[in-house]
């Protein structure tokens, strides 16, 4: 069943509940739905080109439906919506932790917060109770000392918070919101957002629970879960080894950003210190779980001797919940050879709460333009005060720069605190030479530390997401694991995952992010969800459990995932993004992949634009500007949006095709263009 | 003879603190998703990643079955499992002082709660999911899950086979 809306004026000091209006949840199921759709309503009262820290801004969180409640094990992902103050798009950002297990027991599904507090202030939820309380002692601390001090005040160690570190306070664009210690909510901003609001922490406790519809087909559909992770080797893979697996398929096919991109591969004798199996058996102790009903528990905790490798002496005795695959490729950037400093900067990241992704992309653009030359010692004292030389892998020298930013010691500060595109911008200005080729981002000018070259869906959906380039708003698993079977039930055949086909990857992208979109819409993770839903009848199984739970028939959730995404691309679309901002950058575009990594030659950014085409025309949206059409969103219900656009004139004109003409006309082409190679070769 | 037919043993290295068993509990015995109500409860030290589920041993002297001054508990002659009579019950929760591993509780509403065993079946061992096989070198674990459901005589065996598998494994 589903609980209340909770919202919080910080500059009024006003707290109110409402129900969650009973069309939305048939609608927007929950979660990043009913997040997005509060967005929405927020944006129609104020104007959405503000500036994404004004009091007017909103910061709202949420929890779907089935999370917290132990279905399906699978696991329960908060999301996190608001204005990107990173991107200046929509930022939404997802993360697993206790805290919304907590706010959704207390009776809360969502959060909204808005105004800003005169002085530093936490939210604190104990079922009915809120309240809003002074921050002013948590103020200045990381946000696991404010963690600890507010289960200290409150002699409870079962209260749970999401709240900022020091980059949050200090407003670096890209800090995170972190729940339950260490889960962090990245990319995009959250946590500037958050400090803007003079809001340091949401504190919560609940014991009242989430009533179970029908508790016997609840054991059915967990169970049926349960059998399918057994079954699976993605299960198998993920609970041993956690996200970190993947390591190994990446440097297979040439999908990390060894030293800011140049390569796309690891050099052999760095890849064995630095894969998920050098970490079980060197750091790893003990497997957790990161969020409530998670049969799959991804999460580790380790420790570091002191011998395991060269860096490990340094950081003895240090222990930590677990460095995720994103963590390990944001230290690659910068050329880190150690995994002992992935376990430090893991916790260093957390900590203060920055992005991950964001600060080693901007580590690693400082490395790449002191290697050709551009940035130098000599700048690096002026910018810090010490004349740092930017060697390849010199964690020192990271950590430095990560101080320097989160605790806005220096003028480096300003250079990388609204991120790395931003800072290419500044450093072009002040060097006067070209930089930005050097700097790596897709959609939205936003960064990311994998490389997606080799593989079409993935280029695609760098452009195309609509918070800025990675892979959590649409996990293509289909392509990654060649999921053949997939691809043969859902479009129509195997030609969307066959390797260098530039032909149904749109179409690919669009539906992995209608499927990504819905399983967070839900509330449950993307990665668990995966184990079992790509194996079987997944939308039977999953609409089962949201049955049992709350005794509502859910709609088809790809339709459900599709309205979704068109809101978020709707309130881009306001912010007047159009085609030309689903883009990537030369390197990822252009550059051919370098000599000795997997697809060397080739790159499948050159297709971008066809792919685009596809996505678009599959989506319904006019493919000269990328804008949605009013005919697509009528059908999704949402004729409302397609009014604000209208009125606001940034909608498609073209009529759309129907998705099943799209599919055949595309995989007709993707035909043709295999015979074509195959004739060549 | 032990009045207990069979006993929930807990490897506390292989709970990953996910509350499955607490929510799978709740669900079974209230129809509502709420570890503040569950029978079974994780201990957790946050920081240090320490997870012990604490779960009712069904002593064979069991002090609450002692202690209780209106004989509410009894043994469920089928599974041996002490069970509480919520009609007997006067709420006096002397039980709670005199259980030695805080295994018994008073619910959200304020009634005495403990495990009943779920009748020989308990939900919260069905949906412990196991960890695979030698998860870490320090788990050195066969592929188990942290709760098992298992004769009392064998529970010491389970446990030994578990050690022995650590070593073997290692």
């Amino acid at each position: 069943m589903y609980g209340k809306i909770l919202r919080v004026d910080l500059t009024k000091g006003k707290i109110t509940k409402e129900p969650i209006p009973k069309e939305w949840q048939k609608k927007y199921i929950g979660g990043e739905g009913i997040n997005d759709r509060l967005l929405w309503e927020h944006f129609l009262k104020i104007d959405p080109k503000i500036d994404p820290l004004s009091p007017d801004s909103v910061l709202i969180c949420g929890l779907g439906p089935l999370g917290a409640t132990g279905v399906l094990g699978a696991g329960s992902k908060v999301k996190w919506t608001f204005k990107s103050p990173a991107y200046n798009c929509f930022g939404d950002s997802v993360g697993g932790g206790f805290f919304g297990c907590q706010m959704r027991w207390a009776g809360y599904d969502y959060i909204v917060v808005t105004g800003k507090a005169k002085k530093p202030v936490y939210i604190r939820i104990h079922n009915e109770d809120v309240e809003i309380l002074d921050a002013g002692k948590l103020w200045g601390k990381s946000i696991q000392e404010a963690d600890t001090m507010i289960k200290e005040q409150f002699g409870s160690s079962e209260i749970e918070t999401a709240g900022i570190g020091q980059a949050g306070e200090n407003l670096v664009s890209f800090a995170n919101i972190i729940m339950s210690r260490e889960r962090a909510a990245g990319r995009t901003g959250g946590g500037c957002v958050m400090g803007s609001k003079n809001l340091k922490a949401i504190a919560a406790r609940g014991t009242k629970g989430i009533k179970i519809f029908d508790p016997e087909s609840f054991f059915e559909v967990t169970k049926e879960a349960h059998r399918r992770m057994d079954n699976s080797f993605y299960w198998q893979a993920f609970a041993k080894d956690g996200t970190m697996v993947l390591v190994r398929p990446y440097q297979l096919s040439g999908g990390l950003a060894w030293k800011n991109h140049q390569y796309t591969t690891l050099p052999d004798d760095v890849f064995g210190k630095i894969d998920s199996k050098f970490f079980l058996e060197n750091f790893k102790t003990t497997d957790a779980a990161c969020s409530a009903g998670c049969g799959c528990a991804c999460s580790h905790w380790w420790r570091i001797k002191g011998d395991e490798s060269p860096a490990s002496a340094k950081f003895a005795g240090e222990r930590g919940e677990k460095p995720e695959l994103v963590t390990n490729c944001a230290c690659m950037v910068w050329g880190n050879e150690d995994l002992a400093v992935v376990c430090h900067f893991q916790n260093v990241w957390n900590r203060y709460g920055v992005d991950v992704v964001e600060m080693g992309q901007c580590i690693g653009f400082l490395m790449e333009l002191y290697q050709r030359g551009i940035v130098t010692e000599k700048d690096m004292e002026e910018w810090t005060g010490e004349p740092l030389p930017l060697n390849w892998g010199d964690y020192e020298v990271a950590e430095k720069i990560t101080d320097a930013v989160a605790l806005k010691q220096n003028a480096l500060y300003d250079i990388l605190g609204g991120g790395v595109y931003k800072a290419a911008e500044k450093i072009e200005k002040l060097k006067g030479v070209p930089v930005l080729k050097y700097c790596q981002f897709g959609g939205k000018k936003s960064p990311f530390i994998e490389d997606q070259r080799t593989r079409g869906s993935w280029t695609t959906l760098m452009a195309t997401s609509t918070r800025g380039a990675d892979h959590l708003k649409a996990l293509s698993v289909m392509e990654q694991g060649q999921l053949i079977d997939v691809a043969n039930k859902y479009l129509g055949g195997p030609e969307a995952v066959e390797k260098g086909i530039p032909y149904m990857k749109g179409i690919m992208a669009a539906w992995e992010e209608d499927r990504t979109t819905a399983m967070n819409a839900l509330g449950l993770c993307i990665f668990n969800t995966a184990t079992f839903s790509y194996t079987g009848p997944d939308v039977d199984l999953v609409s089962r459990a949201y049955k049992a739970v709350t005794g509502s028939e859910a709609e088809d959730f790809f339709v459900v995932g599709e309205r979704i995404y068109n809101i978020e691309k709707a309130f881009n679309s306001r912010l007047g993004l159009t085609r030309k901002d689903d883009s990537l950058c030369e390197r990822w575009e252009k550059e051919p992949i370098p000599k000795g990594c997997p697809g060397e030659g080739t790159n499948m950014g050159k297709y971008l634009d066809l792919m685009l085409d596809e996505y678009y025309e599959y989506r319904g949206w006019d493919r000269e500007n990328g804008l949605q059409t009013r005919a697509k969103l009528e059908e999704l219900g949402l004729k409302d949006i397609a009014q604000v656009l209208e009125k606001e004139g940034v909608v498609g004109l073209k009529k759309p095709k129907a998705k099943s003409k799209v599919l055949q006309e595309s995989r007709r082409n993707a035909q043709a263009f295999k015979a074509k190679l195959s004739k060549k070769a | 003879m032990p009045a207990l037919k069979k006993v929930i043993i807990v490897d506390p290295i292989l709970c990953t603190g996910c509350l499955e068993c607490e929510l799978v509990c709740s669900v079974a015995k209230t129809g509502v998703a709420n570890p503040a109500n569950s029978r079974i409860k994780i201990t957790k030290i946050k920081d240090e990643g320490v997870f012990l589920p604490i779960v009712c041993q069904h002593c064979e002297k069991a002090p609450c079955e002692l202690v209780c001054p209106t004989r509410a508990r009894t043994r469920d002659p089928k599974t041996g499992a002490i069970v509480l009579d919520q009609d007997s019950c006067i709420g006096c929760k002397i039980c709670l002082t005199a259980c030695p591993f805080g295994a018994t509780q008073l619910s959200i509403e304020g009634d005495v709660i403990q495990c009943d065993l779920c009748g020989g079946d308990p939900k919260c061992v069905q949906y412990c999911k196991p960890r695979p096989e030698n998860s870490s070198t320090f788990m050195s674990n066969p592929r188990a899950s942290a709760l098992q459901f298992v004769e009392p005589t064998e529970a010491t065996v389970t446990k030994r086979m578990i050690q022995i598998n650590r070593l073997k494994i290692k």
